[in-house]
Formats: C-alpha cells, sequence, structure tokens
C-alpha cells in the first residue's frame, strides 16, 4: 500500500515536470520544405503567451519570398455560469399541472432549434517576417514578438530557405489580490443653501427608489430667480403746517 | 565581403546546419549596423566563424543557461 502510494506520487511529480518542460523551456524549430512535418504550429492556450526570441532565414537559393509567423485567435474556453434557481411566492411552490390532451398520446411539439451564432473571431494576421541572414550584406533586425493566449500560431516553409525560430511558452502570472485599501469616512455633505445675487443652488437629499435613504448625495436644483417686484414708493406724508395763531393784541391801560 | 556568422545545427552532429546572425561590421566610416542577439535552445551545436581575412577581428558575448 505505501509502495503504491509512493509511485503515485512520482507518477504526478514526473507529469508535472515533463508539462512544464513542454511550456516554459526554449525551444528551436528547423523549418524548411523538405523536413516532416512541414512548417510549424502550436497552439496558445488560454492564460498563456509565446514569445518569439528570433525568427531567421538563410537563403539557399532565389527567393524572394520571407517567413512569416501567423496568428489567429482562438476562442477562449467558457466558464461556466451557474443556473439560477427558481423561487417562487408564495412558498412553498405550487407544481406545474401536467398538460393533458386529447386524443392520447399526445403528439410532441417540435421545438425549434436555434441557429448557432457565430463567434466573432480575428482573421489570422502575419505578426513577424524573418530576417534574411546573409553573411554578405548589412545585417537587418531581428525582432521579437509576443502572441498572448489563446491563439493558434503557424509558420509555413518557404522553397529554397531554411528557417529558424526560437520560441518559449509562458504561463501568465497569477494576479495577487490587492490589499483593499483603508476605509476612509467621506464626511455626509450637509444640506446647504447658497444665496447669491444672479440664482440660488439648492442641495438637498434625493430619496432612492427603493425606499432607503441613502447618504444624500448633493443634487444642484437651480432656481431661476424671481424678478424683483419694483415696488412703488411710497409717498411720505407732508406734515401739515398748523398755523400758528396770531398774537392778540392788549389792550394797554 | 563575407562576415563572421554563428551556425547552429540541431539535433547536434546530425541535423541541418543553418545560419542564424551575421556579424555587424564595425566601420567609424559608415553608418553602424544593427547588432543582433539570438537564442538557441539545445541541444544544438553552435560554431562562430570570422569572416574574411580583412575583418579578422570578432568579437562575441554568449552566455549558456538552463530553462
Amino acid at each position: 500500500m505505501k509502495n503504491a502510494a509512493s509511485l503515485l506520487i512520482f507518477v504526478c511529480a514526473t507529469a508535472a515536470l515533463v508539462l512544464a518542460g513542454d511550456f516554459d523551456a526554449f525551444k528551436t524549430k528547423v523549418i524548411t520544405t523538405s523536413t516532416f512535418p512541414s512548417g510549424f504550429s502550436t497552439d496558445v492556450p488560454d492564460h498563456y503567451f509565446l514569445r518569439i526570441y528570433n525568427l531567421t532565414q538563410q537563403n539557399n537559393g532565389s527567393t524572394t519570398q520571407r517567413g512569416v509567423v501567423i496568428a489567429a485567435a482562438a476562442t477562449p474556453t467558457a466558464t461556466p455560469t451557474p443556473s439560477p434557481t427558481p423561487t417562487c411566492s408564495p412558498s412553498p411552490c405550487t407544481p406545474t399541472p401536467t398538460p393533458t390532451c386529447s386524443p392520447s398520446p399526445c403528439t410532441p411539439t417540435p421545438t425549434p432549434t436555434p441557429t448557432p451564432t457565430p463567434t466573432p473571431t480575428s482573421p489570422p494576421r502575419a505578426v513577424l517576417t524573418a530576417a534574411i541572414i546573409d553573411p554578405a550584406s548589412t545585417p537587418e533586425f531581428i525582432k521579437q514578438v509576443v502572441v498572448d493566449g489563446p491563439a493558434h500560431v503557424t509558420v509555413q516553409p518557404v522553397t529554397n530557405a531554411t528557417l529558424v525560430l526560437t520560441y518559449k511558452r509562458v504561463a501568465e502570472p497569477t494576479p495577487s489580490p490587492t490589499p483593499a485599501p483603508p476605509a476612509t469616512a467621506t464626511p455626509t455633505p450637509t444640506p446647504t443653501t447658497t444665496t447669491s445675487s444672479q440664482a440660488t443652488m439648492v442641495f438637498e437629499a434625493v430619496p432612492s427608489n427603493d425606499g432607503t435613504t441613502n447618504s444624500p448625495t448633493p443634487t444642484p436644483t437651480p432656481i431661476t430667480p424671481e424678478p424683483a417686484a419694483t415696488s412703488t414708493p411710497t409717498p411720505t406724508a407732508t406734515p401739515s403746517i398748523t398755523p400758528t395763531p396770531s398774537p392778540t393784541p392788549m389792550p394797554t391801560p | 565581403m563575407m562576415r563572421g556568422v554563428v551556425m547552429v545545427t540541431t539535433p547536434p552532429s546530425s541535423g541541418t546546419t543553418v545560419n542564424v546572425l551575421a556579424a555587424a561590421v564595425l566601420n567609424p566610416a559608415q553608418q553602424p549596423e544593427v547588432i543582433n542577439n539570438v537564442v538557441i535552445a539545445g541541444p544544438a551545436d553552435v560554431v562562430v566563424t570570422c569572416g574574411a581575412s580583412s575583418m579578422k577581428n570578432c568579437f562575441i558575448s554568449y552566455k549558456k543557461d538552463s530553462n
């Protein structure tokens, strides 16, 4: 029993090492028309990327064609979405009555088969051309390229030429969860009323649709100013003049 | 004028030999050329040759590394 468990662990570890070596290792392929299989083709799975380090071409005869790396986007693996559990009210649910038909047995109603909608995928594109290695001429740039998965990458052979391709398939690093920033209390804006000589802005709490009262988001409500009433000046009362009695002459003795 | 080249044979000793890199010529009287670098995955035989007799001084930097 103990030996069987040890053997199982050894097999699993070996398989993991083989799989890791297949992906996270440099690979160099020589591509000619005479080699079998002709050309190069590889699949880059989801959450992996393919980094091409160099693609060079040595012409063995007269050729004007260059090797090309062609990448085609593949459809990502679908993530199953949980189907919602049907709920009913009032609880418990009443069973749906089974339809009865006559004559019996029922003839099944043909259900229309849904037409599959084609998944839009971008057409294959050339992402890199080979650099010609010719000892008699000025060297060309040897460029690198990265192809993100899921994708299908191919290189077709070129007649009278030998292509050399070096690449590596790398797993994308899993993103580490970032710590949530400490919650900072935001001050609740106090509804205030500001007045100006031109217009009045009133900030008021707007009740939410679900009936709950949230902390109010200030909603500026412009209020057009009412025209100032032009008051008619009240006439000030003119003081009436009280006549001063004229002094009566006193008789002299 | 023949330049120095890096030749690769893969699989070693029995496969196809192909040039994968040509030397960049440094001439102060001319435009500078691109100095490329290549990665060769093992197992492979790598042979470096210098160019014509007029360009006998070749300089190469390399590193053999594991995955």
